[in-house]
C-alpha cells in the first residue's frame, strides 16, 4: 500500500510540475525601492541672438542653473562634458550626444537685446523620450527684469519635469537686522526668493515683526512697536504707504495673517492680560472674536480653502497646536508630541502644517499632517523658528539664529524631505521670512 | 507512512479481548443508564451496597447524578480504554468541503492600450521674434490637487489566511490508512473530476476523492520544514494595477454569448445609447477581425487567441528575478517626482532582445493605480528612464531562458519611497 501511495504521489507531482513551472504571460517583477538623486540636466549657455546679448545670455543660464540646482532635485552636468555645442536656438537636437553623457533633460535658450528690451526664448527636451517636453516659451521685458525672466524659465522647466508648480519667480518679505543683539535695529525688506534685489520697506526707527504677504503679493501685514505697543499695520508694497489695523486703545495686536480671500485678516489681540484670536475686515474694520479662553491663543493661519484656522494655545498647560473652524468654535488639538509647538503655518497645498518645535533644549522646524499624524522634524539647531511655505508647498524658509552674544539671525530654506537645507544669502542678518505667491 | 503499533504478546491480547468483551457486555446492559454528560464529571466514587429498583429508576431519570449513588461496577476505572467517552460519529458530509477562496489573478488584457502615451507629435516651436515680439506669458501654474489616498486593492482583502502545514494527526480513534489515490481531508467525500478554471462557466465542480488522514501515534513537531509558499497570507506577486477598460474588445470576444436585443425594444429603452453602442460593437467586431487576420498571418494560420502563450522552458529562479529587480531599482530615481506621482503604482510592459537589452520602442504603460493621468505619466517616465538607463548594457538574465523573459511587465510601486 505504501508503495502504491508513493507511486501515486510521484505521478501527481509529475503531472503538476509543468503546471507549476508554467508562466502565463510576460514575466512580472515588482520594484518597490529606488534611489533619490538629483536628475542630471544639460544647461548650455543661452544663445545670444543679437549684439550685446552675450553676457546676458550667460547670466540668465547661470540663474536658471542656480534655481534648478538649488531645489535639490536637479544637477547640471559640467559643460565641459557636453559633446554637442549649441550655436543656434533652432538647431536640431542630437539626442545621442546628450544621452551619452546621461543627461535626462536639456534646457536650451536664446537671448536677444533691442535697446532696453530683452527677449528670452526657452525649450526643454526629454532626452530619453527623444522629444521636446512642452511647448517653447519666450519672455519679454526690460533689462532690469532679466532675473525674473530667468526665474520664469526655471519655473517652467521645474514644473514640466516634476509636475508641480515652481517657486523661483517669487519674493520674500523679511526683517532685516543690524547692530548688536541687545540693541538690534529692524527694518522690513523684500527680496527675490534667492536673496537678490533687496528693497527696504520701512526704516529702523521702530521694531517690526512678523511680516506677511497678501495672497496677491501686493500688500504686507506686519507688527510694529511704533506706538510703544505692538500694533498691526497694512503696507502697500508699490507705494510703501501704510495704515494701522484695529487700533483699539488699551490693546495690543500682533501675529496677523491674511485669509485666502485677501479681504479678511486674522490676528491676536491682547486685552487685560488675556490673548485671543480675532478677525477683521481689511476694508471696513471691526473685530470679531473667534476664541474666548483664559489661555494664550495666537499664531493663527488659514487653511488654503479658508474654512479652518490652525493656531497655538497653552490651554492644555503647554503650548500646542489646535485647529478650529474659520468662524470660531471648539478647537481640536492636533499636536501631542513632547515639547512645545508654535508658529503653525498651513501649506498652500493644504496637506501639511509646518511648525516650530522646542524640545530638550533644541529648536526644530517640522511638518505634520493636518490631523497631527506623521510628524517629521526637518531641522535641528540652537534656534530655528518661523517657517513660511514656498508657493508650491515643497520648500520652507525659516529663521536660524546662532548662539552667543555675537549670534545673528539668518534665513534658511529646507525642502519637505529635509534633505536639502540651504542658506538664503542676505546682505544683513535677517529673520521672519514670509514667502509671496508666485508672481504673475 | 507509519502504521499504528499493535499489542504484541498472545496472552496480552487474550486478556485485553476478554476484558473488552466483558466491558462490552456490561456496556450493553447498563451503558444507557450512565450515558449522560454528568456521568464523566462525577469527581468522587462511594461504594454502596444496595440500590433498590425505585432508587435506580430515580437515578436514571435524574438530570444530575447524585454523587453517592453511582454503581460501583459501572464506575470508570482510570486507564480503562473502553470507559473513555467516544467522539460522536457522524456520517460524512456529502457536500464538498469549502476551500479557502484564492483570488484569481487577473489576466492581462492583450489589447489594453497604455493609458498615457507620450505625444508622438513634436511640440510646436515658438515663432521667431523679429521685433519686441508678442511675448508668450506663462500660464498661471495650477495648484497641485490634493494627493488622493491610494485605493485599497480588493485583492488584499481576500488574501487567504495562513494554513497550517499538514501534519500527521493524533486522533482519539485509530483511523485506517486512506486509499492510495485519495487525498487527505477532514471529511470523507466521493471522488469527482478535477477543478475547472475560476473564470470559466462551471456546470459542476469536480473534486478529488478525500479521506481522513491516517492517524499517527505521536505528535510531529511543525518546525521540521518551512510552510509551502502558497500557504502564506502574503501575496506572492503584486496585484496588477487597474487597466483602462477595454469594453469593445471584450464585447467582441463573445458576441454570441449574449442574445441580441430586439432593435425596437432597445431603441425604445435606450434611445441615446443606441448609436454609440452600435458603433462600439462595430468597432469591436472590426478589431476582432483584424486581430484574427493578423494573428493568422503572423502565426502561419494558427488560431488567434486572446490569452498569451505561456513560455516554455524552466522559469527564472528567485535569484535571477532579484538580479533583474536590483538592476532596475538602482536606476529608478524618484527624487524629482511630485508628491502625487509618488502615490502612483505604474505597470510598464516591454520586450527584451536576446542580449538582455530592452527594446525601447516596445516600452509602454500597461496601467497605473492611484493619482491622476498626469502624475501617472511622470511615474511612467521615471520607470521608463530606469529601464533604458540600466538596460543599456543589458540586464543580467540567463540567455538560455530567453523565452521566459523576452516579455516583461515591471510594476513600479513607490509606496516605500514616499515621505512619511
Amino acid at each position: 500500500m505504501i508503495r502504491l501511495k508513493s507511486l501515486a504521489i510521484a505521478a501527481a507531482l509529475a503531472l503538476l510540475a509543468p503546471m507549476a513551472f508554467a508562466q502565463s504571460g510576460p514575466l512580472k517583477i515588482t520594484i518597490t525601492e529606488g534611489v533619490i538623486e538629483p536628475l542630471k540636466l544639460a544647461i548650455p549657455d543661452f544663445v545670444p541672438e543679437s549684439g550685446g546679448a552675450d553676457q546676458l545670455a550667460r547670466d540668465i543660464a547661470a540663474v536658471v542653473t542656480a534655481d534648478l540646482e538649488g531645489s535639490g532635485l536637479f544637477v547640471r552636468i559640467n559643460p565641459d562634458a557636453y559633446i554637442s555645442r549649441l550655436t543656434s536656438f533652432d538647431a536640431p537636437v542630437s539626442y545621442p550626444d546628450w544621452k551619452a553623457i546621461n543627461a535626462v533633460g536639456l534646457v536650451t535658450g536664446a537671448v536677444s537685446v533691442s535697446g532696453d528690451k530683452i527677449n528670452v526664448k526657452f525649450r526643454l527636451f526629454d532626452i530619453f523620450s527623444g522629444q521636446q517636453l512642452g511647448e517653447g516659451l519666450q519672455f519679454g521685458g526690460t533689462k532690469g527684469t532679466w532675473r525674473r525672466m530667468a526665474h520664469k524659465v526655471a519655473d517652467a522647466a521645474y514644473s514640466r519635469i516634476t509636475g508641480e508648480g515652481g517657486y523661483f519667480d517669487s519674493r520674500v518679505v523679511f526683517v532685516s537686522e543690524s547692530g548688536p543683539k541687545n540693541q538690534r535695529a529692524k527694518r522690513l525688506a523684500v527680496m527675490d526668493y534667492d536673496g537678490a534685489n533687496v528693497q527696504y520697506l520701512t526704516d529702523s526707527s521702530a521694531i517690526v515683526l512678523a511680516p506677511r504677504f497678501s495672497p496677491t503679493g501686493d500688500r504686507v501685514l506686519y507688527t510694529s512697536y511704533e506706538s510703544g505697543f505692538p500694533r498691526i499695520y497694512l503696507l502697500d508694497v508699490a507705494s510703501v504707504s501704510r495704515r494701522a489695523l484695529e487700533d483699539q486703545p488699551g490693546t495690543m495686536t500682533f501675529a496677523p495673517r491674511f485669509a485666502p480671500d485677501g479681504n479678511t485678516v486674522v490676528f491676536s489681540l491682547e486685552r487685560g492680560g488675556n490673548t485671543d484670536i480675532y478677525t477683521t475686515s481689511v476694508g471696513s474694520g471691526g473685530a470679531q472674536q473667534l476664541t474666548n479662553a483664559p489661555s494664550i491663543e495666537t499664531g493663527p493661519s488659514y487653511s488654503p480653502d479658508g474654512s479652518k484656522i490652525v493656531f497655538e494655545s497653552d490651554r492644555s498647560g503647554t503650548q500646542q497646536l489646535y485647529i478650529m473652524s474659520a468662524s470660531g468654535g471648539e478647537p481640536t488639538r492636533i499636536s501631542f508630541g513632547e515639547g512645545r509647538y508654535g508658529t503653525p503655518v498651513w501649506s498652500p497645498r493644504g496637506d501639511l502644517i509646518a511648525f516650530t518645535k522646542q524640545n530638550a533644549g533644541q529648536f526644530h522646524i517640522g511638518v505634520m499632517r493636518v490631523d497631527g499624524k506623521e510628524e517629521r522634524l526637518l531641522t535641528t539647531s540652537f534656534l530655528d523658528e518661523g517657517p513660511s511655505w514656498a508657493p508650491n508647498g515643497r520648500v520652507i524658509m525659516f529663521t536660524r539664529e546662532s548662539a552667543g552674544a555675537g549670534g545673528a539671525a539668518q534665513l534658511y530654506s529646507v525642502d519637505i524631505s529635509g534633505r536639502v537645507l540651504q542658506v538664503v544669502p542676505t546682505e544683513t542678518a535677517a529673520s521672519d521670512p514670509a514667502w509671496s505667491p508666485l508672481l504673475p | 507512512m507509519e502504521t499504528a503499533a499493535r499489542p504484541g504478546g498472545m496472552n496480552t491480547g487474550t486478556t485485553i479481548s476478554g476484558i473488552g468483551h466483558a466491558i462490552l457486555i456490561l456496556w450493553m446492559l447498563f451503558g444507557g443508564l450512565f450515558n449522560t454528560p454528568e456521568e464523566t464529571a462525577a469527581p468522587a466514587v462511594t461504594e454502596v451496597s444496595l440500590v433498590t429498583g425505585a432508587q435506580f429508576a430515580a437515578l436514571s431519570a435524574s438530570p444530575i447524578a447524585p454523587e453517592p449513588t453511582v454503581d460501583a461496577p459501572d464506575a470508570a476505572a482510570p486507564g480503562d480504554p473502553v470507559a473513555e467517552p467516544q467522539p460522536e460519529v457522524t456520517p460524512p458530509d456529502p457536500a464538498v468541503e469549502p476551500v479557502p477562496e484564492t483570488p484569481a489573478e487577473p489576466q492581462p488584457a492583450p489589447d489594453a492600450q497604455p493609458d498615457v502615451q507620450p505625444d508622438p507629435q513634436p511640440a510646436p516651436e515658438p515663432d521667431p521674434a523679429p521685433e519686441p515680439a508678442p511675448v508668450v506669458e506663462p500660464q498661471p501654474v495650477p495648484e497641485p490637487a490634493p494627493v488622493p489616498e491610494p485605493t485599497p486593492d480588493p485583492a488584499m482583502k481576500t488574501s487567504p489566511t495562513p494554513r497550517q502545514r499538514p501534519v500527521q494527526r493524533v486522533a482519539p480513534q485509530l483511523a485506517e490508512a486512506p486509499p492510495p489515490d485519495a487525498q487527505t481531508a477532514d471529511q470523507v467525500q466521493e471522488a469527482v473530476t478535477p477543478d475547472a478554471p475560476a473564470d470559466a462557466p462551471v456546470v459542476e465542480t469536480p473534486q478529488e476523492a478525500t479521506a481522513p488522514d491516517e492517524a499517527a501515534t505521536e505528535v510531529v513537531p511543525e518546525t521540521a520544514e518551512p510552510p509551502p509558499e502558497e500557504s502564506t497570507a502574503a501575496l506572492s506577486k503584486s496585484p496588477r494595477p487597474r487597466t483602462r477598460p477595454a469594453t469593445p474588445v471584450a464585447a467582441a470576444a463573445e458576441p454570441a454569448t449574449e442574445p441580441a436585443a430586439d432593435p425596437a425594444t432597445a431603441s425604445a429603452d435606450q434611445p441615446a445609447d443606441t448609436a454609440s453602442q452600435t458603433d462600439a460593437q462595430a468597432d469591436a467586431i472590426a478589431a476582432a477581425l483584424a486581430d484574427a487576420q493578423s494573428g493568422a498571418t503572423d502565426d502561419g494560420g494558427s488560431d488567434a487567441t486572446t490569452t498569451p502563450q505561456a513560455p516554455s522552458g524552466p522559469p527564472l529562479t528567485s535569484g535571477e528575478k532579484d538580479g533583474l529587480r536590483l538592476a532596475v531599482q538602482s536606476c529608478w530615481n524618484v527624487g524629482a517626482l511630485s508628491s502625487e506621482a509618488l502615490t502612483v503604482t505604474v505597470t510598464i510592459g516591454l520586450s527584451m532582445t536576446q542580449d538582455g537589452k530592452p527594446d525601447r520602442a516596445s516600452i509602454h504603460m500597461v496601467g497605473f493605480d492611484g493619482g491622476s493621468e498626469a502624475a501617472a505619466k511622470q511615474a511612467y517616465e521615471a520607470g521608463r528612464r530606469a529601464i533604458i538607463i540600466c538596460g543599456d548594457k543589458g540586464f543580467p538574465l540567463p540567455p538560455e531562458k530567453y523565452e521566459q523573459w523576452k516579455d516583461i511587465e515591471m510594476v513600479f510601486d513607490p509606496k516605500g519611497m514616499r515621505l512619511k
